[in-house]
């Protein structure tokens, strides 16, 4: 698992409730509720060599049918 | 040999917010990568990545439109292809394959999803519900 897999699935994520939120080596780098925000900061944060990570914080009344 | 994945919390891991059947996923087009959880779903006929995501990782968009039927109604989408790399401990498997391209709305972002077509065909995928885990195990298929 890389390191930001491995800190999301570890991080308390309800202070983004319906964010995205962007790591690189298991940093939070942006979070907001515009994916292209989060994108384009986790993704030059990361620079060619690291892969950015952007994942969706769905509310907690979500429900996925 | 089974690669064994723990529910993804929506929330708190501590918590009692919903856990899903999430597994960390690396999506590849040329050089543009994204890594993010994206739901294992057996109920999707195929994978589906909104269009959003699509359009930062230069996937092709320029098939046919067509109607998708989900959960909320139905929604238009283009077939194309991307490569994946899932994987845990010293396994990791690439693949090639179909996902439906959610031309959603501007101010929604649909989940990501793994379906069965050219997915599920790879593996031999165990739901534990009752565990909270998730268990893949190759079926010798590239």
């Amino acid at each position: 698992m890389s390191k930001s897999g491995d800190a999301f699935m570890k991080l308390d994520k309800t202070p983004y409730e319906g964010e995205f939120v962007g790591m690189c080596d298991g940093v939070i780098v942006a979070h907001s509720k515009s994916f292209d925000e989060v994108y384009e900061a986790t993704k030059k944060a990361c620079g060619p060599n690291r892969i950015p990570f952007v994942t969706q914080v769905l509310p907690a009344e979500c429900m996925i049918l | 040999m089974a690669m064994n994945f723990r529910y993804l919390d929506s929330l708190n891991p501590s918590g009692s917010s919903h856990k899903r059947p999430c597994i960390l996923t690396v999506f590849r087009n040329g050089s543009e990568r994204l890594e993010q959880y994206a739901l294992v779903d057996s109920g999707a006929d195929m994978s589906a990545i909104d269009c959003k995501l699509a359009k930062k990782l230069g996937l092709d968009l320029g098939g046919k439109r067509i109607q998708s039927y989900t959960a909320s109604g139905i929604i238009e989408s283009v077939i194309s292809h991307v490569d994946v790399d899932v994987g845990k401990g010293h396994e990791h498997y690439s693949f090639n394959i179909p996902i439906r391209v959610l031309m959603t709305a501007d101010d929604y972002v649909s989940p990501t999803l793994l379906g069965r077509m050219g997915f599920f065909d790879k593996f031999k995928i165990t739901f534990d519900e009752s565990n909270q885990k998730l268990s893949m195990k190759t079926n010798g298929q590239d």
